[in-house]
C-alpha cells in the first residue's frame, strides 16, 4: 500500500471552509437568517430549559412517589417528605409560568417576522402544547402522590392511637431512650402491653408514638384549661338566665301584690264606716234626749186621742 | 388530693441539678418519710433527664404521678402528687413558680456548678396548693359560681312560694272586703229602720 500524503488537501479544506464561514458571517442577509437563528435559539433554549425543569421535577416526584408509598410506621421522615412537597410546588409554578412566557415569545415571534415560514411558527406553537402537556401530567401525578400519603398518613396514625391508647404512659417515654431493661417497668400489671411497644418500637416507632405523646401532653394541658374556662363561661351565662327569671317572676308578682293593695283599702273603708255607724247607733241607744222625744212622743199622741174622743 | 413535693431543677447545661425542693410527707408513717423522700428526689431527677425542653409530661407510678414541665430556657419543675390531683392546677403551679424563681434568681446565678438556691416561697406554695380548690383562680371561680348558682336556686324556690301565699292573701283580701262591706250595710240598717224601744 502506499500512503498518499493528502495532510496539504485537508488542510486546504479546513482553511477553504473557515473562509466561507467567515464569508457567509459577513453576508448582509445571512444577518436576518442568524437573527432569526438567535430568536430560535432563544426560543429553543428557553424551551430545552424548560424541558429540563420538567425532568428534573419528575424525578423529584419519583423520589417523593417513592417515600410516600411506605406504609411504614418508622422511619418515616416527614421533613424530608415537606421539603420535597414544597419543592416540587416551586418548580410547578414555575414551570408553569415560563410555559406561559415561552408562549408570548412564541406568538412575538410568529407576529414579528414573516418571512418566516409557518411550518417553524407550527412547530413551536407544537413543542409548547406538549410542554403544557407533560407539565400537566407531572401535576397530576403530584396530586396523586399527595393523596397517596395523606392517606398513609392517617392510616398510620390509626396505628400509633392504637398501641398509644393500649400502653401506659411510663413505658412509652423511658422505653424511648432505653429500650431494654428499664428499671421503671413498675408497671408489671401490664407485661404484654410493655412487650408490644417494645418489639413494635425497635428504637423508631416509640419515637414516632413519643411525638404523638408530646403532642398529647401540651394537647391535653391545654384542651383541660379550655373546657375549665368553658365550664366558667356556661356558669356564668347559667347566672344570667336565672337573675332574669327571677326579675320576671317577681314583676309579675307586683301585680298580684297591687291587687291585695287595692281590696285592703276597701276592707279598711268599709270596716271605718261601718263603725262609724255603729257609733252613731251606740250614741243613738245610749242618749236620752231620743227617749224623751219618743216617750213625749206617747204622751202627746195619748192626749190627742182623749181630746178627739172627749 | 396532696401534692408530696415541688422540686425545681436544672436542665440546660448538664448534669440535671437539683436547686432546690419542698416536700409535705406528712402522709406517710415516720418510719418512711426517709425512703420516700429519697425515691422521690431520685425519681424526680430521672424524670427531668427523661424529658425534652419545652415539653410537659406526667408519669404515673404506682401511686404517685410526676408532673414534669421543662422549660425552654433550662429550668425544669417537677411536681410530685396524688392521682386525683387536677394536671391543670399542677401545671400553671408549676409555670407561676418557674416565673417567679426566674426573677429572683438571675440565670448567672444557677447556671453553673452544684448549686442549691433559697427559695422559701415553695414551702408556701405548697402548703397552698394542697387543696387547690382554694389556691387556683379558676377554681376558685368556678366554686363561688356554683354557690352563687345554689343560692339563687333557692332565692328562686322563695319567690315561688312567695307567690303562692300572694295568691292566698288575694283571696283572703277579697273574701274579708265583701264581708265588711255586708257589715258596714247591717250597721246601717240597723241605724236607720229599726229603732228599739
Amino acid at each position: 500500500m502506499s500512503f498518499q500524503d493528502r495532510t496539504t488537501e485537508f488542510q486546504a479544506c479546513v482553511a477553504n471552509t473557515r473562509a466561507r464561514m467567515r464569508n457567509s458571517s459577513s453576508n448582509a442577509t445571512t444577518n436576518n437568517a442568524l437573527q432569526a437563528k438567535h430568536q430560535k435559539s432563544e426560543f429553543t433554549t428557553v424551551a430545552k430549559k424548560i424541558a429540563y425543569k420538567i425532568n428534573e421535577t419528575g424525578k423529584y416526584l419519583q423520589r417523593l412517589s417513592q417515600l410516600a408509598k411506605r406504609k411504614t410506621l418508622f422511619d418515616d421522615r416527614p421533613v424530608e417528605i415537606q421539603e420535597l412537597t414544597y419543592h416540587i410546588k416551586q418548580s410547578l409554578s414555575s414551570l408553569n409560568s415560563d410555559i406561559a412566557s415561552l408562549q408570548q415569545i412564541v406568538r412575538q415571534t410568529s407576529k414579528g417576522s414573516r418571512n418566516k415560514p409557518a411550518q417553524i411558527n407550527q412547530h413551536n406553537e407544537n413543542i409548547v402544547v406538549s410542554l403544557q402537556n407533560s407539565l400537566a401530567d407531572t401535576s397530576m401525578n403530584f396530586k396523586d402522590i399527595l393523596e397517596v400519603r395523606t392517606q398513609n398518613m392517617k392510616a398510620s396514625q390509626n396505628r400509633t392511637e392504637k398501641f398509644v391508647a393500649s400502653t401506659s404512659l411510663n413505658t412509652n417515654p423511658l422505653a424511648n431512650n432505653n429500650t431494654t431493661a428499664s428499671p421503671f417497668n413498675y408497671d408489671e400489671s401490664e407485661p404484654n402491653e410493655d412487650y408490644l411497644a417494645l418489639n413494635l418500637g425497635e428504637g423508631a416507632n416509640t419515637r414516632y408514638e413519643q411525638m404523638a405523646l408530646l403532642e398529647n401532653q401540651t394537647d391535653v394541658y391545654s384542651q383541660q384549661r379550655m373546657s375549665s374556662i368553658e365550664s366558667i363561661e356556661s356558669t356564668i351565662s347559667e347566672l344570667g338566665g336565672i337573675f332574669s327569671q327571677l326579675a320576671q317572676m317577681v314583676s309579675e308578682q307586683r301585680e298580684t301584690v297591687q291587687r291585695i293593695d287595692l281590696y285592703t283599702d276597701d276592707i279598711a273603708s268599709n270596716i271605718g264606716s261601718a263603725q262609724r255607724e255603729i257609733l252613731k247607733f251606740y250614741d243613738k241607744v245610749s242618749s236620752n234626749r231620743a227617749l224623751l222625744f219618743k216617750v213625749f212622743g206617747i204622751l202627746i199622741v195619748f192626749f190627742l186621742l182623749w181630746v178627739l174622743v172627749t | 388530693m396532696k401534692l408530696y413535693s415541688i422540686s425545681i431543677l436544672r436542665f440546660d447545661p448538664k448534669p440535671v441539678q437539683l436547686l432546690c425542693t419542698a416536700s409535705d410527707l406528712s402522709s406517710f408513717s415516720f418510719f418512711q418519710r426517709s425512703t420516700v423522700g429519697e425515691f422521690m428526689t431520685f425519681f424526680t431527677k430521672t424524670v427531668t433527664e427523661r424529658t425534652s425542653p419545652g415539653q410537659r409530661q406526667d408519669v404515673e407510678e404506682s401511686d404517685y404521678v410526676f408532673h414534669v414541665y421543662n422549660r425552654s430556657d433550662g429550668l425544669c419543675g417537677v411536681i410530685a402528687s396524688d392521682k386525683e390531683y387536677p394536671l391543670r392546677v399542677a401545671y400553671t403551679l408549676l409555670n407561676k413558680l418557674l416565673d417567679e424563681f426566674v426573677t429572683k434568681n438571675p440565670r448567672q446565678k444557677w447556671e453553673s456548678g452544684a448549686v442549691t438556691l433559697p427559695f422559701p416561697e415553695l414551702d408556701t406554695y405548697l402548703s397552698k396548693y394542697q387543696d387547690p380548690k382554694q389556691a387556683d383562680t379558676i377554681m376558685r371561680v368556678q366554686q363561688e359560681l356554683d354557690e352563687t348558682k345554689d343560692v339563687l336556686h333557692r332565692t328562686i324556690e322563695s319567690v315561688l312560694a312567695r307567690g303562692e301565699k300572694l295568691d292566698d292573701l288575694i283571696a283572703r283580701s277579697d273574701n274579708l272586703s265583701s264581708q265588711s262591706r255586708m257589715f258596714y250595710k247591717s250597721a246601717k240598717k240597723q241605724n236607720s229602720c229599726c229603732l228599739i224601744q
